[in-house]
């Protein structure tokens, strides 16, 4: 861990975004781009490397899966790690998440220092 | 008379009542309704013996072959009825072969000739020492000796078909006798008539056969159907009683002291007015019982139809009958309403012409069968009538039998389903409008608790642990009650697909791997790669579940053991931990709602205590069980085995197309 990952979080809710900002940039390890909508994610993707992708599902206009759809077509994101943050916790929803190519599925409400120690794996994967 | 004319006239006798007899016992072999026929042929037989035994006391008295005329009052009608009892016996056995007519014309002319050669003859001809009535009865012995032939003849045509020595023997015999009787009436006529000659002889030998005959006639053989001879009576028993009536009036006329012609004749037309009577009587009763109970049972038919129709016409779901060739035999009022089949047009003659508007319609049989067989009893179909969708329920039952087919039982159910629907919408929206909020108050709970907030006293990180804890509870709960809805809709529409087992198993632990991790519980699985017909998203549910179930249970560094075994009914998955074990008195209870185990750590980890009864709901909507173990030496072991089913079209495509809870993004 010698540098700082850049995270790219997409959330609607304004609250949660700000919770998860300041829960991921505790100790330095991760610096985060925070981004309201699918569409403001796919430009910050375009101008600045990320490291991973932290995705919400259930987002008015471009929701969770048309972003990925978008990211994965994007030669910047094409190969970066991709991590849903969903309401539905349904193992269903989960495992429709996994298959579509999501690289972990984070269930809402989450405890915001756990996801960034479930980050922290999944980029060490 | 001779030792010989005596021996020959009793021989006449005895072989005479011989048949007769030979033929009643006949008749007494056979059920009451073939009986009258054969009884007929013997009382005439019976009437010829008469006939023989008066020939044989008058040649005793007179000391000749005198053969007076009232003799033929016996002989004549005996042939002549033996005749026509024969005939009717074969008209009995072949209603196809009717020699009504013929029989008829025959019996009319046997009079006519009598009373002809009677009347007009006697100027053209002259016959030495014979009287009219003398010629009158010996052609009318022939013509009778004709039709006795011609029956004889009849019943010959049928010896194929009697199969059987009987009847040939009934038709030799006859021969015999017709031709020892013609000679005997042409002879005595040209008055060179002499007893004991071989015409004697055929008269002796001929009912000697015919008596020989009906003992070897089998039951088999002389089955004759059942039928009813009312419409025969006529010309059976009127038309020949009237004919032997006009011959012996003739007779009388020639000498009017004829005592035995006079009784003859009174016996005859005595029997022919109680005939004609009872006959009278017969057919009104006949009517009249036939109306009576027709009109009764007609009527009560009448009725129970007539109420029959209007309870389907008033039911208030839509009956459709169809038979197997898919058309509509029945559609009663509500069906019509529901399908918005117009009033005063008519009903459409094929059933997918009924249910043309539904995309998924039950156009024929092959899908009735399906629906018929599928394992729901009732089916959602969506409907668009003239632009607006409804929705019905159906049920389709098979009907059995000679009027196969299938009944369709439905009604309109598109208030409910928009309710159902709309309730869906609710739930899927209120859920995240609750846990949206509820994720920042986990979320900024966890920053204070984790001290990025800034140092805290431990009487408020206490409490923030109490926040904690119970906003994590409070989604649970929400989770859970939103399976409970997915189950409730479920039930109505499982939606079966073909699963490799060990995918199946694989998906389930791959989803709660994660939770395994954080309280390092190992998750071990061991599965064939069969495939399962299930509602996979549900199965997966049922084993995540029970996975999250036993890792709540479960202490760290130990694993959880989960077994898929498939054999030629069923499918068997078992889950277990190396726990604490449920306490006995759990084990029925544990799949109840609401139903929390009360074990000492059960703080952190309990949930909304629906989880298990949620797997019972889903395990028991694929015909299954499921059921929890005490472990052998530790733990607790939870197992559901589930029917395995023919994979079905039907159910491989399910027809229901509501959306379930949530499936809105």
């Amino acid at each position: 861990m010698t540098r700082t990952r850049t995270i790219l979080l997409v959330e609607d809710n304004d609250d949660i975004r700000i919770i998860t900002t300041i829960a991921l940039e505790h100790g330095g390890r991760f610096e985060v781009l925070p981004a309201a909508s699918g569409e403001e994610a796919l430009r910050l993707a375009e101008s600045h490397p990320v490291d991973l992708v932290l995705l919400d599902v259930m987002m008015p206009g471009m929701d969770g899966t048309e972003t990925f759809a978008a990211l994965r077509e994007l030669d910047a994101t094409r190969d970066t790690p991709i991590v849903f943050l969903t309401a539905k916790a349904q193992s269903t929803e989960v495992q429709r998440l996994l298959k579509l190519g999501a690289n972990d599925v984070l269930t809402k409400p989450f405890d915001p220092l756990e996801i960034a120690e479930r980050i922290a794996g999944t980029l060490d994967d | 008379m001779t030792t010989a004319e005596a021996t020959m006239a009793i021989l006449q006798i005895v072989t005479t009542s011989l048949a007769g007899a030979s033929f009643w016992r006949l008749s007494n072999r056979f059920h009451v309704k073939n009986a009258p026929p054969l009884r007929r042929i013997a009382l005439a037989i019976g009437w010829l013996a008469i006939g023989r035994i008066a020939a044989f006391v008058d040649l005793a008295v007179n000391d000749g072959p005198g053969q007076p005329l009232w003799l033929s009052a016996f002989v004549l009608p005996g042939m002549f009825f033996s005749a026509i009892f024969a005939a009717t016996t074969v008209r009995l056995r072949s209603r196809t072969m009717s020699p009504s007519l013929r029989y008829s014309a025959a019996i009319i002319a046997t009079g006519v000739v009598g009373v002809i050669w009677h009347t007009a003859t006697e100027a053209t001809f002259s016959f030495d020492g014979a009287t009219r009535t003398e010629i009158a009865v010996a052609f009318a012995h022939l013509t009778i000796d004709f039709l006795l032939l011609s029956s004889v003849l009849t019943l010959g045509a049928f010896a194929s078909r009697l199969k059987g020595t009987p009847t040939r023997l009934v038709a030799l015999g006859v021969i015999f006798f017709v031709a020892s009787d013609m000679s005997y009436a042409i002879e005595s006529l040209l008055g060179t008539y002499r007893f004991v000659t071989w015409t004697t002889v055929g008269s002796v030998a001929g009912p000697l056969l015919v008596a020989i005959a009906p003992r070897l006639v089998t039951a088999e053989s002389l089955r004759i159907r059942p039928t009813n001879i009312a419409s025969d009576t006529w010309s059976l028993t009127y038309l020949p009683l009237g004919v032997m009536c006009v011959l012996q009036i003739v007779d009388v006329r020639d000498d009017p002291h004829q005592i035995v012609s006079l009784t003859i004749i009174t016996i005859m037309v005595l029997l022919l007015i109680g005939r004609i009577q009872s006959y009278k009587k017969n057919v009104t009763t006949l009517n009249s019982d036939l109306s009576d109970s027709l009109d009764v049972r007609e009527r009560e038919l009448l009725r129970q139809q007539l109420l029959n129709d209007r309870i389907i016409g008033v039911a208030a779901d839509g009956i459709v009958a169809v038979d197997i060739e898919d058309r509509v035999v029945l559609c009663n009022r509500a069906a019509r309403e529901i399908l918005s089949i117009p009033s005063g047009t008519a009903t459409p003659g094929k059933l997918h012409e009924l249910f043309h508007r539904v995309p998924t319609c039950p156009g024929n049989c092959a899908t009735l069968d399906a629906l018929h067989r599928s394992d729901r009893s009732m089916h959602e179909l969506s409907l668009d009538i003239e632009g607006e969708e409804r929705v019905i329920e159906l049920a389709v039952r098979a009907l059995d039998g000679p009027e196969a087919g299938f009944v369709l039982v439905f009604h309109d159910v598109t208030d409910r389903a928009r309710l159902a629907r709309m309730k869906d919408r609710i739930v899927s929206v209120v859920s995240h409008e609750i846990r949206t909020p509820l994720t920042s108050i986990r979320g900024s709970l966890g920053l204070i608790d984790g001290g990025l907030m800034g140092q805290i006293s431990p009487e408020a990180k206490r409490m923030i642990s109490i926040a904690v804890e119970s906003s994590e509870r409070l989604m649970r709960l929400i989770n859970d009650l939103l399976d409970v809805e997915r189950i409730e809709s479920g039930r109505r529409t499982l939606n079966l697909s073909s699963t490799p087992l060990d995918v199946l198993l694989a998906d389930a632990v791959t989803v709660m791997q994660p939770i395994a991790d954080v309280r390092s519980v190992d998750i071990e699985f061991d599965a064939p790669s069969e495939m399962v017909l299930v509602d996979r998203d549900r199965i997966l549910q049922v084993l995540t579940n029970l996975i999250q179930n036993a890792i709540k249970f479960s202490d760290p560094g130990s694993s959880i053991h989960l077994l898929a075994e498939k054999d030629d009914s069923h499918l068997t998955v078992t889950v277990r931990d190396e726990g604490h074990g449920i306490p006995a008195s759990h084990i029925e209870a544990i799949f109840e709602p609401f139903h929390q185990v009360d074990v000492s750590d059960s703080g952190p980890s309990s949930g909304s205590g629906l989880g298990l009864a949620i797997c019972k709901e889903i395990v028991e909507a694929h015909g299954g069980t499921i059921w929890a173990e005490r472990g052998v030496e530790q733990g607790a072991v939870f197992r559901f085995r589930i029917p395995i089913r023919d994979p079905h079209p039907f159910n491989a495509t399910p027809i229901d197309t509501r959306p379930t809870s949530e499936s809105t993004p």
